[in-house]
């Protein structure tokens, strides 16, 4: 159940360079909001007018947690809001990532920001007890996010581009460097840049595995009105058309879409 | 109380003034359980086409200053599956019901109104001549005055209800176009489509849209509507629907003003769901302090 509102802010800090963490009181979402879904955050503002979307990090019955980086007006607007700034608010929107409990290796593969939607599935594997295995992929020390963030997880693979922290590669090098001593059935869950998610597909059809992606688009609405954050869908109908990021995603699984659109 | 009521010509009366602009409410059923749709007036529904299609390559949208530029394609599910997916809610839709139709060729158009004809919940019609964003069957159809005034007194043959043409600003003189319509009989002119814009990465120097040029719209085209609908209203007697870049009650007494006998609410939807809700209390209290009765009062009344 879809919901417009109004949310506080509790919390809003940096966890790593331009990455920010924010928890905001919104029971009316956070209770229903499920990995994967995301929410639209909306700003009184009449010379950017979109709203913008935000994958949820975590959620409680009464707090909704966003991970976000600051890449332009709104989120640097965003990264000074301070505790008791209420937010305009619509969610949970989207599907979410759909977890089956006959799969040995749940293997979390994160690139930057793509973070966000990871650290909330982490957090409901863990509380069902199962050990997730979490790679997450920056560009150097700076972006990666607080070690705090990750202290619960027994099984956490950071990397770097430039090797200053963690393993010297990229999150999907690291996976791969790691796969062979995986349990099978496997299943991939990841977020990140379409390099490191077209990676993933290609490394999904070779190895056998499960790969589901949750993508980002830039969207006007989120709600399938304006049928602007397409991605293509893969059949062997010519005319097949596109799959709508927002109402039909974010969450994809590798083998329906097409990534050289 | 002020009387919100509005006649669109003799065949369209309108509880409020306030419409949806087709393409940026989907069919009309998408957000029943956000907002109460009784608000609106009526509903323009997506362009329909006699055969689904799936639309242009990624990227459609792109956030410009005060506005957007999108290049969809009239992506849409046809007009079959829509008769059959989506007539049960909108025949319980407590307001007007308009189907906007689109067509790679005038055939499509007219087969495309025939199917519609059956579905007795259908108000009337709003033509798309005017999307700049595909190759066959936009903007050609109503750019130029001989094709316009050959399809309109087509479409006017197909059907008595209300028929109204949507018109783009992406011409040299949209009179031309109006007075073509009012001709042949149609019912209203809606406008504007949006305006031809073009947006850069300035580090991939790639466009930001995959069409290259799209249709621009929100409120940095609202001026645009608002000269257009002036001049329009001098030339013709038919009712215009006025439509582009409103997002407040006040931008709708202006477009009122200037001589629009309602408004459709297009990209204002994608960042304000209470948009029709907002507007509709303004008009309220604008009426109140004016001491106007009715908002058909001001239709027209510039003084320009």
């Amino acid at each position: 159940m879809r919901n417009l509102t109004e949310a506080i802010v509790l919390e809003n800090n940096a966890v790593a360079k331009n990455i920010y963490r924010m928890t905001l009181k919104c029971p009316e979402i956070s209770r229903s909001a499920q990995p994967g879904q995301f929410v639209n955050i909306y700003f009184s503002d009449r010379i950017r007018i979109f709203p913008r979307p935000f994958s949820v990090a975590g959620a409680t019955d009464e707090i909704l947690t966003l991970i976000y980086r600051v890449v332009g007006a709104q989120t640097h607007q965003m990264a000074a809001w301070k505790d008791g700034q209420t937010v305009r608010i619509l969610g949970p929107l989207g599907n979410q990532f759909s977890v089956e409990s006959s799969v040995v290796s749940h293997v979390l593969v994160g690139g930057g920001v793509g973070v966000a939607p990871l650290m909330f599935l982490a957090e409901k594997f863990l509380q069902n007890g199962i050990d997730p295995l979490f790679f997450l992929g920056v560009k150097n020390r700076d972006e990666m996010p607080d070690a705090k963030l990750f202290g619960r997880l027994q099984t956490f693979y950071p990397s770097s581009d430039d090797g200053t922290t963690g393993f010297h590669g990229t999150a999907v090098d690291n996976f791969l460097s790691r796969l062979p001593q995986m349990g099978k059935p496997i299943v991939v869950y990841a977020c990140g840049p379409e390099k490191m998610n077209a990676a993933l597909a290609r490394l999904a059809e070779e190895y056998r595995f499960v790969c589901q992606i949750s993508f980002e688009r830039v969207m006007a609405c989120g709600l399938g009105l304006c049928q602007g954050c397409t991605v293509k869908k893969n059949s062997t109908d010519a005319e097949a058309g596109y799959l709508l990021v927002c109402k039909d995603g974010p969450v994809f699984r590798s083998e329906e879409v097409i990534f050289d659109d | 109380m002020i009387d919100l009521s509005t006649q669109i010509g003799p065949k369209l009366h309108l509880k409020n003034p306030i419409l949806t602009a087709s393409g940026t409410f989907g069919y009309g059923d998408e957000l029943a359980d956000l907002i109460d749709l009784s608000r609106f007036g009526g509903i323009v529904t997506k362009s329909l086409t006699l055969h689904p299609r799936a639309g242009n390559p990624s990227p459609r949208v792109t956030e410009t200053t005060a506005g957007m530029i999108n290049s969809i394609g009239l992506a849409n599910i046809g007009v079959d599956a829509f008769i059959e997916q989506k007539s049960e809610s909108l025949r319980s839709f407590p307001g007007k019901v308009i189907a906007n139709i689109a067509g790679r060729t005038e055939d499509e158009y007219a087969e495309t109104l025939k199917k519609l004809e059956s579905q007795e919940w259908i108000a009337g019609y709003e033509m798309n001549v005017s999307c700049p964003n595909v190759r066959e069957g936009g903007i050609e159809f109503g750019a130029k005055p001989e094709i316009l005034d050959r399809i309109v007194e087509r479409f006017r043959g197909l059907t008595d209800r209300f028929l109204m043409i949507k018109l783009s600003p992406n011409v040299t003189d949209i009179r031309i176009l109006a007075e073509v319509c009012q001709k042949r009989g149609a019912d209203a002119v809606s406008m504007i489509n949006t305006v031809y814009g073009a947006a850069i990465d300035i580090k991939t120097r790639k466009p930001l849209i995959n069409t290259v040029i799209g249709g621009l719209s929100g409120p940095a085209i609202k001026p645009i509507a608002v000269a257009n609908i002036i001049k329009t209203r001098r030339a013709v007697d038919i009712p215009i629907v006025g439509v582009g870049g409103i997002t407040c009650g006040a931008d709708v007494v202006e477009f009122l003003l200037a001589g629009a006998s309602a408004v459709e609410l297009g990209t204002v939807n994608f960042f304000n769901l209470n948009a029709a809700a907002e507007i509709l209390e303004f008009l309220e209290e604008y009426g109140v302090a004016q001491g106007i009765g009715s908002i058909a009062e001001l239709v027209g009344k510039a003084k320009v």
